[in-house]
C-alpha cells in the first residue's frame, strides 16, 4: 500500500465551498479569457461572464448583464 | 507530517504517477497543426481533429463514438478579411484586421465595399456615412440605418500583445455593418469626422453547422459504483481566412491533459470504477457540445472539466455545480498533494452544462496565454502546466473513488 505526503502548497485559497457560487466576473463567456485566478483585481477586471446563478437562470453559459456588457465591448457572447 | 495511504494505488503513492509531457505536448501541436485550421465547430477543420481524436482515443485503449449535433444559427463565421480604410486629403491608410479593427459580431454581412463620409453617431445627418459611435447599442445602431448610415463603428481594446481576440458566437445582428475599431484610433477617427472618408466590408455570416463529440469509456461502471467522466473541449474559434488562430492554449493544452489523465486512471482505477472521456464540439459557440452529452450522462457521474492548462500563474480556477461537494473535497486535497493552489472563481464552460443537467460537476482553469488570437500558439504551452493540470486531475479522481466508495478501500490513516 502506497503512501502519499500532503504538502502545504496547493489546495483551495479558503473554503472549497465557495466554488459552488464563485465571485462573478473572472473568466470569459464559454472558453472565455484565461481564467487561472492570479488575481481578484486582475480576475475582476474581466467583463464577462457573470455568475454562475445567473447563468443558469439563462438556461447558458453567461448571464445576461455579463453578456451585455461583453457584446458592448465588442468581444460577443455565447450561451 | 501528515502521510495518506492510498489503496487504489497499489504500492506507489498517488503522487508518484506522472503524466508524460512529451505525449501531452505531442497532442498539442496535432490539434494546433494548419490542416486543423484552429478547428472551429462544424468546420472540416474541426471534423478531421474530431477524428484524429477519436483514433488516439482507441490507441489508449477506449471505446470510442463520435456523437453529431446540430448547432443553428449561432457560429459567426468570417469568410473574407474585413478591410477598412481611411483617406483623408488623397491620401489612404489601410488599417490592419485583427491589429487596429475587427469584425463585431451584431454586424451585417456586407461583402461589397461601402464607401462613405465619417460622420458622429450625434451628427443630424447620418444618411451615406459611417458613423462612429462611443460604444455599442443595437438600438442606436438600428436608428443609424434607419437614417441611411452605411455602418457602425465602435471603439475596442486590445490585448497586452495589442491582438483583438475572436469569438465565434454573439448577439443578434443588426440591419447594418458594424465594426470594432482600436480605441486610440477611433479617438483619432473622430477628429477627422466630416472630414475623412471610410471604405469598409465585413463578411461574416452566421452558419449552420454539425458539432461532434468524441466520446470515450474506458470501462462502464459496475452497478452502484462511481463514474468518472473528465472533459475538455477541442474546438477553437477557427483560423481567419489569411491567418492562423491555433488554439494551442484554449483548448488543446486541455485536452492533452484530459487525455493523458484518462490514460494514466485507466491503469490506477479500480476496475468496478466508471472511466470515460468527453472531447466536446460547439463550446466556443456556447457550450453545445456539452449541452448536448449532459442528457446522457448516467447519474452517480462526476465531471471533471478542464479547460485552459497552458500556464499556471497563480493559482487554478474552479467553478462547481450540482451535488459537487465530494468532488471539490477531493479536488482540494488532490491540489494539497500535487502542490496546485485553487481559488473559487467563474468558469464558464462546459462544467455549466453538466451543472445545470443537475450532475456534480467541476470546471478547472489556467491561464491561456495569446487567447483567442494568432498568438495562441503551442510554445506558449508549458510542459510543467500540463503536468501539473493531469496530476491535479489523476488525483482528484484517485482521492474522489477513495471518498464515494469507502467500504471498498481501506481509510486514510496518519503514519
Amino acid at each position: 500500500m502506497g503512501t502519499d505526503t500532503t504538502q502545504t502548497i496547493g489546495g483551495f485559497l479558503g473554503d472549497p465551498a465557495e466554488a459552488l457560487s464563485p465571485p462573478a466576473s473572472a473568466g470569459g463567456c464559454c472558453g472565455g479569457p484565461a481564467t487561472a485566478a492570479t488575481s481578484v483585481e486582475e480576475t475582476q477586471a474581466s467583463t464577462c461572464c457573470g455568475t454562475v446563478e445567473e447563468a443558469t437562470a439563462e438556461g447558458g453559459c453567461c448571464g445576461t448583464a455579463a453578456m451585455e456588457q461583453a457584446v458592448a465591448s465588442g468581444a460577443g457572447c455565447c450561451g | 507530517m501528515l502521510r495518506v495511504t492510498s489503496a487504489l494505488t497499489g504500492s506507489a503513492p498517488v503522487t508518484a504517477f506522472a503524466p508524460d509531457a512529451a505525449r501531452m505536448r505531442a497532442v498539442v501541436s496535432r490539434l494546433a497543426a494548419d490542416d486543423f485550421a484552429g478547428r472551429r465547430v462544424g468546420s472540416a477543420g474541426g471534423r478531421a481533429a474530431a477524428a484524429w481524436l477519436a483514433d488516439h482515443l482507441r490507441q489508449s485503449g477506449a471505446t470510442v463514438i463520435l456523437d453529431e449535433f446540430p448547432i443553428t444559427g449561432a457560429v459567426r463565421q468570417v469568410y473574407a478579411t474585413p478591410r477598412l480604410a481611411v483617406t483623408k486629403r488623397e491620401s489612404t491608410a489601410e488599417l490592419v484586421f485583427r491589429r487596429d479593427f475587427c469584425e463585431h459580431l451584431a454586424s451585417a454581412d456586407v461583402a461589397d465595399p461601402r464607401t462613405g463620409r465619417l460622420a458622429v453617431v450625434d451628427d443630424p445627418y447620418l444618411a451615406g456615412a459611417w458613423v462612429l459611435d462611443t460604444a455599442w447599442s443595437a438600438d442606436r445602431a438600428a436608428d443609424a440605418a434607419a437614417a441611411g448610415a452605411l455602418g457602425v463603428l465602435v471603439p475596442r481594446s486590445t490585448d497586452a500583445a495589442g491582438w483583438m481576440p475572436k469569438m465565434v458566437a454573439g448577439p443578434a445582428t443588426v440591419g447594418l455593418p458594424v465594426l470594432a475599431v482600436r480605441s486610440e484610433i477611433h479617438d483619432r477617427m473622430r477628429a477627422t469626422a466630416g472630414q475623412a472618408i471610410v471604405t469598409a466590408t465585413v463578411p461574416l455570416r452566421a452558419v449552420d453547422v454539425i458539432g461532434t463529440n468524441v466520446i470515450g469509456t474506458f470501462r462502464p461502471p459496475r452497478r452502484g459504483a462511481l463514474s468518472v467522466l473528465v472533459t475538455a473541449h477541442f474546438d477553437g474559434v477557427g483560423d481567419d481566412p489569411a491567418q492562423r488562430l491555433p488554439a494551442a492554449c484554449d483548448n488543446a493544452s486541455g485536452v492533452a491533459a484530459i487525455i493523458e489523465t484518462a490514460r494514466v486512471l485507466h491503469t490506477i482505477l479500480p476496475a468496478e470504477v466508471g472511466l470515460s472521456v468527453a472531447l466536446l464540439d460547439g463550446e466556443e459557440a456556447g457550450g453545445h457540445g456539452s449541452a448536448r452529452h449532459a442528457r446522457f450522462v448516467q447519474d452517480g457521474t462526476f465531471i471533471i472539466n478542464l479547460d485552459g492548462a497552458a500556464e499556471l500563474r497563480g493559482a487554478a480556477a474552479v467553478e462547481a455545480g450540482g451535488p459537487a461537494q465530494p468532488l471539490l473535497a477531493a479536488l482540494d486535497v488532490a491540489g494539497r498533494l500535487v502542490g496546485v493552489p485553487l481559488l473559487a472563481r467563474a468558469m464558464a464552460s462546459d462544467n455549466r452544462r453538466y451543472a445545470a443537467a443537475g450532475l456534480p460537476a467541476v470546471g478547472i482553469g489556467m491561464d491561456m496565454p495569446g487567447y483567442q488570437t494568432p498568438a495562441e500558439t503551442p510554445d506558449r504551452v508549458r510542459s510543467e502546466t500540463l503536468v501539473a493540470a493531469a496530476r491535479l486531475v489523476v488525483a482528484t479522481a484517485v482521492k474522489l473513488a477513495e471518498a464515494v466508495n469507502p467500504a471498498s478501500y481501506p481509510r486514510p490513516s496518519r503514519s
